[in-house]
C-alpha cells in the first residue's frame, strides 16, 4: 500500500502505469492503437464473420507486438498491415475458403500506408468527440460508473454507495464499461482509416 | 470459462479490471506482483492491457468535455454531464437490444451477466444446468468445491438445475436464499422482495436474514412464494398459469383476467417506450391477450381498435385513455 496516494488525482495528472511503459509500449500506443479503425475495416472486408474480427485484430496486435520487442518496425502502418494481410491469409487457408478480396492490397480499401497523418489538434479534438460518441453508447450502469469514476474521481466504494450496489458490481460495471468502451473507441468509424 | 456471452471478451474485461485496480488507492506490493506476473504471461495479455489503458488515459479529459470555463468546479462540470448521460440512455436501449457481459476477475471467481431493457440471454452452465435471463437482469454465477451460488441482484430468470446431492445450488436474491433439490424454478426480484415460482421438483427457501428464525419453507410444484422482509406468503397455482408466467422465454407475454393497468405494467418492463395508462377506469377494465414481450405498438393498435380507446403516440410513450 502506498502512503501517498490519495486515490483522487488532479485533474491535470496522467495515470502513470503500474510497470514502467517500456520503449515498445508507448510505441504501440501511439503509433499501432490509432491504427484500430482502419485494422478493423481491412478485417471485415476480407472476413464475413464478424465474431472473428476482434479476435483476428488481437493476433495482429500480438504479431506485431512481438515482432516490435525484437526491433521497432520503421514503418508502423506498413508493418501492421503488412501483418494484417498474413494473419488474414493464414486463416483463410486453415478454413479452406477460397476468397480474393481477402487478399486485397490495403492500397485498394483506400487505406494509404505512408499518408501524413493530421493535425494533432485536430486528432485530439476527433478523439474526445469520439470517446464521447462511444460513451453515450455503453449500458447506462456502465456509463454511469465510468462517469462517476473519471469525471468525479469517485472510488469504486464511493460509486457502489451512489449506484446501490455491492462494491464489487461497481468495480465490475467499472470493468466491462471500459472495455466496450475501448471497442466502442475503435470501432464504427464511418471514415475509419480514410483520409478526412 | 468456455462460453462467452458478451459484446465484449472476457480477457479486455480482465485487462480493463487490472486498469482499473492499478488506478486505486489500494494497490499494494502483492497486487503490483500479481499484475506483473500477468502481464508478462502473454503478448496478449500485454496488448489488451495496453489498449484499454490507452482510452482510460484519453478519458482523463472527460472533465473538460464538461467544463468550458476554467473556473468551474467539477461538481459544475459534471453537472452538464447530467443531460448527455440521460440522452445516452434511449440511445443504448436502440444499440444494445441485450447486452450480456460475462466478466472474469481474478478472485473470487465470477461471472456476471447482464441484459438490458428488453434482453434475455440463455446461460449454461458446465454441469448442464440451464439460466434464462429476461429483460433488465443482473445475476452473478460463482461456485466453490461444495456449492454452486448464483446472486440475483435484480431482475427475473428461469432455472432448471442439474440437481446434485454433493454441490447443492442455491440461489440468493433479496435476502433469501433457494436452495435447489432437483428443480425447475423461476425467480423474480426487485432487490428488496422475491418472488420464487416452482414448476417441477423440489426446492426450499429460507431468509438469509440475521433478525428471522423462521424454520426453511419447502416448495412443491404449482407454488409461488413471495418474500419480503415482512415474511414469506405462499399461493398455489395451476399448471396452465405457470406456463403463463413463463411465456417470455419465448419472447411472449400471456395476459388472462388481466388489467389494463397490470398489463401495461408488464410490457414497460421490457420496452424503453413506456405504456402509460392515464385513466383509472381503463386501467381496471380486464383483458386477455397474448402479446409479443416488443409489443407497445401491438397493445396499442388493439387498445384502439379493438377496445376502442383513444391512444396517443410519442416517441417515448404512448398514453392510453377513454
Amino acid at each position: 500500500m502506498t502512503e501517498a496516494s490519495d486515490g483522487k488525482r488532479g485533474l491535470g495528472e496522467r495515470p502513470q502505469l503500474a510497470v514502467k511503459a517500456s520503449k515498445v509500449d508507448s510505441w504501440f500506443a501511439q503509433e499501432v492503437l490509432p491504427l484500430e479503425p482502419a485494422l478493423l475495416k481491412f478485417m471485415r472486408r476480407g472476413w464475413r464473420n464478424e465474431s472473428d474480427i476482434r479476435d483476428l485484430c488481437q493476433d495482429v496486435y500480438v504479431e506485431v507486438y512481438e515482432t516490435a520487442q525484437r526491433e521497432i518496425p520503421l514503418s508502423a502502418k506498413a508493418f501492421t498491415f503488412a501483418v494484417a494481410r498474413n494473419v488474414l491469409v493464414d486463416r483463410i487457408r486453415r478454413e479452406q475458403i477460397v476468397s480474393i478480396e481477402a487478399v486485397a492490397d490495403p492500397e485498394v480499401l483506400g487505406i494509404s500506408v505512408d499518408e501524413p497523418g493530421p493535425d494533432r489538434t485536430a486528432i485530439a479534438r476527433q478523439d474526445l468527440r469520439r470517446l464521447q460518441a462511444a460513451l453515450e453508447r455503453l449500458p447506462e450502469s456502465w456509463r454511469k460508473a465510468v462517469i462517476m469514476r473519471k469525471v468525479e474521481g469517485l472510488s469504486p466504494r464511493e460509486i457502489a454507495i451512489r449506484m446501490g450496489v455491492a462494491e464489487r458490481t461497481a468495480f465490475l460495471h467499472l470493468a466491462s464499461g471500459l472495455a466496450m468502451l475501448a471497442d466502442l473507441f475503435q470501432d464504427d468509424l464511418p471514415n475509419a482509416g480514410s483520409k478526412s | 470459462m468456455s462460453e462467452i456471452h458478451a459484446d465484449v471478451r472476457t480477457l479486455d474485461v480482465e485487462a480493463s479490471a487490472w486498469v482499473i485496480r492499478t488506478d486505486l488507492p489500494e494497490w499494494s506490493e502483492a497486487d503490483q506482483a500479481e499484475f506483473e506476473n500477468w502481464l508478462n504471461k502473454s503478448a496478449r495479455n500485454r496488448v489488451a492491457f495496453l489498449r484499454a489503458h490507452d482510452v482510460w488515459e484519453r478519458a482523463n479529459r472527460l472533465p473538460a468535455l464538461a467544463k468550458p470555463n476554467r473556473g468551474e468546479s467539477v461538481r459544475a462540470g459534471w453537472k452538464r454531464l447530467l443531460p448527455f448521460i440521460a440522452g445516452g440512455a434511449a440511445l443504448m436501449f436502440a444499440v444494445f437490444a441485450s447486452v450480456a457481459g460475462y466478466l472474469y476477475l481474478a478472485q473470487p471467481r465470477e461471472a456476471v451477466y447482464v441484459t438490458a431493457t428488453g434482453g434475455r440471454e440463455t446461460v449454461p452452465l458446465g454441469d448442464g444446468s440451464q439460466i434464462e435471463l429476461n429483460t433488465g437482469t443482473v445475476l452473478r454465477v460463482g461456485e466453490t468445491g461444495t456449492r454452486r451460488i448464483v446472486k440475483l441482484d435484480k431482475g427475473e430468470a428461469y432455472f432448471s438445475i442439474k440437481h446434485d446431492a454433493r454441490r447443492p445450488f442455491q440461489v440468493f436474491a433479496a435476502d433469501h436464499v433457494v436452495t435447489d433439490l432437483g428443480t425447475k424454478f423461476e425467480i423474480r426480484s426487485d432487490g428488496a422482495s422475491l418472488k420464487v415460482t416452482l414448476l417441477e421438483g423440489r426446492a426450499s427457501l429460507e431468509t438469509t436474514s440475521a433478525w428471522s428464525k423462521s424454520p426453511p419453507m419447502l416448495l412443491a410444484p404449482g407454488d409461488i412464494a413471495i418474500a419480503s422482509p415482512r415474511g414469506i406468503s405462499l399461493t398455489k397455482v395451476a399448471a396452465k398459469n405457470l406456463t403463463n408466467e413463463l411465456s417470455w422465454r419465448q419472447g411472449t407475454l400471456v395476459f388472462e383476467n388481466t388489467t389494463v393497468a397490470d398489463a401495461a405494467a408488464e410490457l414497460n418492463r421490457y420496452n424503453s417506450r413506456k405504456l402509460i395508462v392515464a385513466d383509472e377506469a381503463v386501467g381496471r377494465m380486464k383483458i386477455d391477450a397474448s402479446v409479443p414481450t416488443d409489443g407497445v405498438d401491438v397493445f396499442a393498435r388493439v387498445a384502439r381498435e379493438v377496445i376502442g380507446l383513444h391512444v396517443e403516440t410519442h416517441d417515448s410513450e404512448v398514453i392510453i385513455s377513454r
